[in-house]
């Protein structure tokens, strides 16, 4: 099993693997998010209390998981890359901010305009809201330390300490509307309890499980895709990229 | 859908197609002025650039 990690982990190896695997996951991910969306604008029934606006769930709630599951990819592979030294792990630290940083955006920008018509209010200084705005500067922190250093492998290991540092705060944004009087609901289907009886209904849930997939595998594909041209970028010199674009 | 809604709706999925169209592109842009970099480099062995 260690031969095949340490062949994965080799640059030539992981950018022929990734050219292979990632038209595949951009296009389940993409059938996924169709299907999800549409099942979650025109299938799913209006909820009871909030109407229509609970649609936005589809994309708020995906958004939302795959800006903390973004951070702790973020952890582990900051972790590995300053134990083991991988560079593979060190890419994969400061290629996944800018999505990361996306998502998050997009969880806070949703979440406002679910918020508006079901609080009144665009934005409250919750504990769930604020500690998702601290997980967008944490990204934004770490984007802006790759940047400040010009040796990509220093960056990339400073990077990886903020990583491992701002993992701290994955558990509170999960955990702040259980911990803190919240306005923002609780875990609907990301909880042990929700799993086993979920807290919404068959024909409002089964868009949203397409919808995570959905938004997962389209984040697989983007960070492979970012992966492979950092690789490009500091092996560009290397025989085997010379040899992959010889004209 | 409930024309009271819609602003809210369509404009959280208009973001997500444009999060999701920025992260499709960008790399794919990155990648493309990447390879003319290498390509053009290939024939010279002191380029570091």
């Amino acid at each position: 099993m260690w031969t095949w990690f340490h062949r994965l982990a080799s640059p030539p190896t992981f950018y022929r693997l990734a050219n292979l695997l990632t038209p595949w996951l951009l296009a389940l991910a993409l059938a996924l998010l169709a299907i999800g969306v549409y099942g979650g604008l025109y299938l799913a029934p209006a909820d009871y209390q909030q109407g229509d606006a609970f649609r936005i769930i589809y994309v708020h709630v995906p958004a939302a998981a795959l800006s903390l599951s973004i951070y702790m990819t973020m952890a582990v592979a900051g972790g590995i890359a300053l134990i083991w030294r991988m560079k593979l792990a060190e890419i994969a630290v400061v290629t996944a901010a800018p999505i990361g940083a996306s998502f998050t955006a997009l969880a806070l920008i949703t979440g406002m305009l679910w918020g508006k018509p079901t609080w009144g209010a665009y934005w409250v200084w919750d504990a769930r809201l604020t500690s998702e705005l601290v997980l967008l500067f944490l990204y934004l922190g770490v984007i802006g330390l790759n940047q400040a250093y010009s040796d990509a492998r220093t960056a990339a290991r400073a990077c990886a300490w903020l990583a491992l540092v701002g993992v701290i705060n994955v558990p509170i944004v999960h955990y702040s509307v259980q911990w803190w009087n919240s306005l923002h609901q609780g875990s609907t289907i990301l909880s042990i309890d929700g799993i086993a009886k979920p807290k919404i209904s068959g024909p409002m849930l089964w868009p949203l499980l397409l919808t995570l997939a959905g938004f997962y595998l389209f984040f697989g594909a983007a960070l492979l895709r970012r992966m492979q041209n950092e690789v490009l970028l500091r092996e560009k010199n290397a025989r085997w990229v010379q040899e992959l674009f010889a004209i | 859908m409930n024309p009271k809604y819609a602003f809210f709706i369509w404009s959280s999925y208009a973001l997500t197609a444009l999060v999701l169209l920025w992260n499709l592109i960008s790399p794919a842009l990155t990648r493309k002025a990447l390879l003319n970099k290498i390509s053009a480099g290939n024939g010279d062995p002191e380029s570091d650039e």
